[in-house]
């Protein structure tokens, strides 16, 4: 009958405090300050202890009084150290963390030497499944993995999480829900600054690269790049540093390096960090073999994780503490506290948005399948974008309000310069 | 032929010290013996050794003016006071207590309460920032806190001096409490404590008190809540069904019976966390262990009161294991509601009656 349940263990739980405050006793007077002193000393003998710890039991005045000397012994008598280190507990413990911990640089280190040879991605915009769940761009998960703009490379699993609904397309080219070529990772500023890559297998990481990645394509999601966000991708403003690629997911047949319009999302500028998500949604690795590659950089991130994710693309905007985030392509939540709280901005039950980029915290632009392109200026409305043509856009890169550049499924770019109402095609 | 200290010569009181106590200034702390331990006891001559050596371990400055007789005599007290409740302590044992004195301390608290200057020097000059330093941690961070705490430490410098007439109009110094068995220091924080505890709930005991003991717990906050929602909301409680309640009665007695089964550390530990919700780390700390340490004690005794719980219940009450698991299914939920609802009604008119004492348990606590 051990306590599995844990309404029993509330129940219990409620019994004991009810037991506990209802002393049967305590009907011996309370011990001098002298003998609390002696017991705090630990210099009562074993008798007196137990003696005096069975009235401090049914004593909540006593209690009270030990917590009171414990907070005046200054540095609160610890457990010394030298104990802690003995307890066979920890002992027990040592060598599996040991072990644990050798595995994992030793996996690290494996896996970063199979993306060696791969392109380095610069997705901006992640999309993964979404699953409402918060273990979304948050600081603390990309504090963990150091990893060297290799290992970064090995984060497939920033890469989409298939999204489990959607029955990957055979081709790549057609879009499913979260087909993404971009690539989404959001490098956030001060998130994202010391972790260099999202844990590729940790959940908690980036939700945006997740995804099934194509077996031969790498998606991924670099933050730590600075280094590594070449400057090849050529930020189309000073703003894209880093993420200014996109990326763009192709079916293996092509196996083509197109190079996007502008990310989806900002790296951060201090760190340049991109936060790569592969293309998203990619429902079994069987079916897909993509290739991100991102403009100058032309690195192809190949995806190992079949594993599902929550499918949500991440938006970076310069502002660390801003993040927007796509969430299934139907709606767009925002967070102004680096990803803690998000609040919904923009939902339609019918859209699939793939992309974004936010030139500023205050203003993004969003593009999706069938022609879908949004825009705000002010985070709070929306604003339908007429489209140039009503084809599937995969990236877009805007540098401010009112220009921005939005990628076509089949690699064509569009360009505006007044928000939107004029579209000319780019070279 | 056993060697037996000198049987106390009279149990006439060798002062005053216990009329003060009566008088509940409550200033003063409480004895838990008030009588017994201020009998007189005179060293037997094979402990002469081992005075000697605690005479010269407290190696009391000259300017003091501390007599080997006065110390002497301060440490016969001690030992009364500890071995009180034994007929004839030990004398191996009494010598182990002599030798684990803090015997410069108790030189010390004894010349100040002597009224000795130079005494007195010193412990204001060792002590006295200490005093308020540890007042201030004792208060903690509330508004107010300086000058609380400042009030604190004042009002037990004042005691310690003596500034307070006893009821036989005789000077008495809190030092007369304090016999070497802990540091001064740490026995400064227990008096300060002592002081800050008190005052605390005798601010708090205004409120009607609702724990049958009379003392204002973190249990009956929660309690005086629970009724408040009880009340408000009579349609979550089922109708007084007798069987229930008898369930509960049981469940009652049954947690009483395993409580008392367990080791006192076990049941301080459960106290720690459940009636006075204390986080691991606070309880490590008060009772010298690990934080990983308190969880997993905390685990087996809580396991260990279920699995004594089911027991008691089985062999007391005769109970098949099907009663024994209905009677746990009636604890969940509404539990302490019910509870207070059915078993509070006889305790009520006792917390009533006790409503305007100070919390106190102990019948020779002060106030």
């Amino acid at each position: 009958m051990a306590a599995q349940d844990p309404n029993r263990d509330r129940a219990s739980a409620e019994l004991l405090r009810r037991a506990l405050a209802s002393p049967d006793g305590a009907a011996e007077p309370c011990p001098d300050p002298e003998i609390l002193a002696a017991y705090a000393e630990r210099s009562l003998d074993a008798s007196e202890t137990a003696h005096y710890e069975l009235h401090f039991a049914q004593c909540a005045t006593c209690r009270d009084q030990l917590a009171a000397m414990a907070r005046a012994a200054a540095p609160a008598p610890r457990p010394p150290r030298i104990s802690w280190i003995w307890n066979w507990g920890w002992i027990a413990l040592a060598p599996v963390t040991a072990v644990l911990l050798i595995a994992a640089v030793f996996i690290a280190r494996q896996s970063r030497e199979k993306t060696a040879s791969l392109a380095h991605v610069q997705p901006l915009v992640a999309m993964s499944r979404d699953n409402q769940t918060a273990t979304y761009a948050r600081n603390a998960p990309f504090a963990a993995p150091p990893s060297s703009p290799q290992s970064a490379q090995s984060e497939p699993m920033l890469a989409l999480p298939p999204r489990a609904a959607h029955t990957p397309p055979p081709e790549r080219t057609s879009t499913p829900r979260n087909e993404p070529a971009l690539a989404g990772g959001v490098a956030t500023g001060a998130g994202f600054a010391p972790a260099p890559a999202p844990a590729p297998a940790d959940d908690k990481k980036l939700d945006s690269s997740s995804g099934q990645l194509p077996l031969t394509a790498r998606n991924y999601t670099d933050l730590s790049q600075p280094q590594n966000a070449p400057a090849a991708p050529a930020p189309k403003a000073e703003k894209l540093r880093a993420s200014s690629e996109t990326v763009t997911v192709e079916s293996d047949a092509a196996g083509a390096n197109t190079e996007a319009a502008a990310p989806g999302s900002l790296a951060d500028n201090s760190r340049g960090r991109v936060a790569a998500a592969a293309p998203s949604a990619l429902k079994s690795p069987a079916n897909y073999s993509a290739i991100v590659s991102i403009g100058q950089v032309n690195q192809s991130v190949a995806v190992e994780s079949a594993v599902d994710r929550p499918v949500r693309s991440l938006v970076q905007s310069p502002d660390p503490q801003v993040l927007w985030r796509i969430s299934s392509g139907r709606y767009v939540e925002r967070s102004t506290d680096a990803g803690a709280t998000w609040h919904v901005q923009w939902t339609n039950a019918t859209a699939n948005v793939v992309a974004g980029s936010a030139p500023s915290a205050d203003t993004c632009w969003l593009v999706g399948s069938g022609g879908i392109v949004l825009r705000t200026t002010d985070a709070m409305k929306w604003h339908t974008v007429t489209p140039p043509e009503a084809v599937d856009f995969t990236a877009v890169s805007a540098s401010d309000a009112r220009s921005a550049t939005i990628t076509t499924k089949d690699g064509r770019q569009f360009k505006t310069r007044d928000g939107g109402k004029h579209w000319t095609p780019a070279p | 032929m056993n060697p037996r200290p000198a049987q106390p010569l009279a149990t006439a009181h060798s002062r005053a010290a216990s009329a003060p106590l009566a008088t509940a200034q409550q200033d003063f702390p409480a004895s838990s013996e008030p009588q017994a331990a201020d009998r007189a006891l005179r060293f037997p001559a094979q402990l002469v050794e081992a005075v000697e050596r605690c005479w010269r371990k407290a190696a009391a400055p000259a300017e003091w003016n501390l007599t080997r007789q006065e110390f002497q005599a301060a440490l016969e007290r001690g030992v009364a006071r500890r071995f009180a409740a034994a007929a004839a302590p030990d004398a191996k044992k009494i010598e182990a207590h002599l030798d684990a004195l803090h015997a410069r301390d108790l030189a010390l608290a004894l010349a100040c309460a002597n009224g000795c200057a130079a005494a007195w020097d010193f412990f204001m000059a060792q002590y006295r920032p200490e005093l308020y330093r540890a007042a201030r941690a004792i208060v903690g961070a509330a508004p107010g806190g300086d000058a609380a705490s400042r009030e604190l430490a004042d009002s037990l410098y004042a005691d310690l001096y003596g500034l307070r007439e006893s009821a036989a109009g005789r000077r008495k110094s809190l030092f007369e409490y304090f016999h070497g068995r802990s540091k001064l220091t740490t026995w400064l924080h227990a008096v300060l404590s002592q002081r800050h505890v008190d005052e605390i709930r005798r601010t708090r005991a205004s409120r009607p008190l609702e724990n049958e003991s009379g003392e204002v717990t973190a249990e009956a906050e929660i309690s005086a809540a629970a009724a408040a929602t009880n009340v408000s909301s009579p349609a979550s409680s089922p109708a007084p069904d007798p069987a229930r309640t008898g369930y509960l009665a049981a469940l009652q007695s049954a947690l009483a019976a395993a409580l008392g089964a367990l080791e006192p550390r076990d049941r301080l530990r459960l106290a720690y966390y459940y009636a006075d919700d204390r986080t691991l780390a606070e309880i490590g700390r008060l009772l010298g262990e690990h934080e990983a340490t308190v969880s997993r004690k905390l685990e087996r005794t809580r396991r260990d009161v279920r699995s004594l719980v089911e027991q008691w219940l089985r062999d007391s009450k005769k109970w098949t294991a099907a009663q024994v698991q209905e009677c746990l299914e009636c604890a969940r939920g509404e539990w302490p509601f019910d509870l207070t609802s059915h078993l509070r009604p006889p305790n009520a008119a006792d917390t009533g009656a006790s409503a305007s004492s100070m919390g106190s348990t102990a019948a020779g606590r002060k106030i």
